[in-house]
């Protein structure tokens, strides 16, 4: 009757103890893990300000290429050098499509041209950029 | 009463307390937990600050290479009613003439008789870019310091053809603002931000 009182008041065993440590220890380990997070996203916050700078810049140039020197001017390797800023690549893409069908374009020599501006990041995480898309006339 | 007797006899060795060897291991065990959760707590804290403080550094260079662009936009090259009157890595000048266009821009403290306003971009080094707003018809005038935290700014020109070289007041065509901001002892951030003149 009274031996199951006497029971209770033993203590934890070793492997009871152990165990407790043990899952202590791993949920420790996971919200360390989860600290780097918060300078990933704020990474990606910078890298995509950055990238859309410079993706800015030339779409600046491209249409300042078409306003002073004419639409058949704006080529596909117009913004070369242009980047090479906080891990981005030094040439920034141009995709030229002409109106009058889908193939990639050197220079507009169309009615109109769809220059779509993209940049990628060349070290570190990639940045989520989405492309610049401008519409050209030859007006 | 023998249940009673084997009873007491049971229990007893529970109640022997701790011995000294094993207070002290569970009080250096607990200390040692102790120690390691302030170490996280405290890492937490930092990190919050420095993702804090590298965020205020990048919002700030942001409103600097937004601002600045908005005011470059306003230059008129060729002779136009706003005339780039100092260009450097470290300074642009741009006065706005009001009425006949004056031969000449006032520069950067334009006098009564040019009647015309100055817009000053500069950087002198330091964590500051100032734009500052001179002349009779500028209002307010005075020196805005636009961040805290520049750790460099250059400014390049470009003439139409995207080349530096022998760049004058008369050919450039695209303004090129090179900015790193950084805060105390965290991350620098460098942007770029290209402005293309188009009020000929």
């Amino acid at each position: 009757m009274l031996a199951a009182p006497a029971r209770r008041t033993r203590g934890f065993t070793l492997i009871e103890t152990v165990l407790v440590i043990g899952i202590l220890g791993l949920a420790a380990v996971t919200l360390k893990g989860m600290q780097p997070r918060i300078f990933a996203t704020q990474n990606d916050g910078r890298d995509q300000y950055i990238g859309l700078e410079l993706v800015k810049a030339c779409s600046e140039r491209v249409l300042a290429v078409r306003r002073k020197l004419g639409y058949a001017n704006v080529t596909n390797t117009l913004c070369n050098g242009m980047g090479g800023v906080g891990g981005f690549a030094a040439n920034p893409t141009i995709v030229l499509i002409g109106s009058v069908n889908a193939t990639p374009l050197t220079s507009c020599s169309t009615a109109t041209c769809t220059a779509t501006i993209t940049i990628a990041k060349t070290s570190g995480p990639a940045a989520s950029l989405a492309a610049l898309t401008l519409q050209l006339s030859s007006y | 009463m023998p249940l009673l007797t084997k009873s007491v006899a049971a229990r007893r060795p529970c109640q022997r307390g701790f011995t000294l060897v094993e207070a002290v291991i569970s009080a250096g065990l607990v200390g040692f937990l102790a120690v390691t959760a302030t170490f996280f707590w405290v890492s937490n804290f930092t990190l919050v600050q420095t993702v804090n403080n590298d965020s205020s550094a990048i919002a700030d260079g942001r409103a600097v290479m937004e601002r600045l662009a908005r005011e470059i936009r306003e230059v008129k090259i060729g002779g136009g009613a706003y005339c780039i009157s100092t260009m450097t890595a470290s300074q642009l000048v741009f006065n706005r003439t009001v009425g006949a266009l004056l031969p000449t821009c006032g520069g950067a403290a334009p006098t009564a008789t040019t009647n015309d306003y100055a817009v000053n971009v500069q950087y002198t080094g330091g964590n500051t870019v100032n734009l500052s707003y001179a002349g009779s018809l500028a209002a307010p005038t005075g020196t805005f310091p636009l961040t805290q935290q520049a750790s460099a700014f250059t400014i390049t020109y470009r003439d139409a053809n995207y080349a530096t070289a022998g760049v004058t007041t008369t050919t450039v065509r695209f303004v090129e603002l090179n900015l790193t901001t950084k805060p105390t002892g965290g991350q620098p951030t460098q942007t770029r931000t290209v402005v293309a003149l188009r009020n000929e």
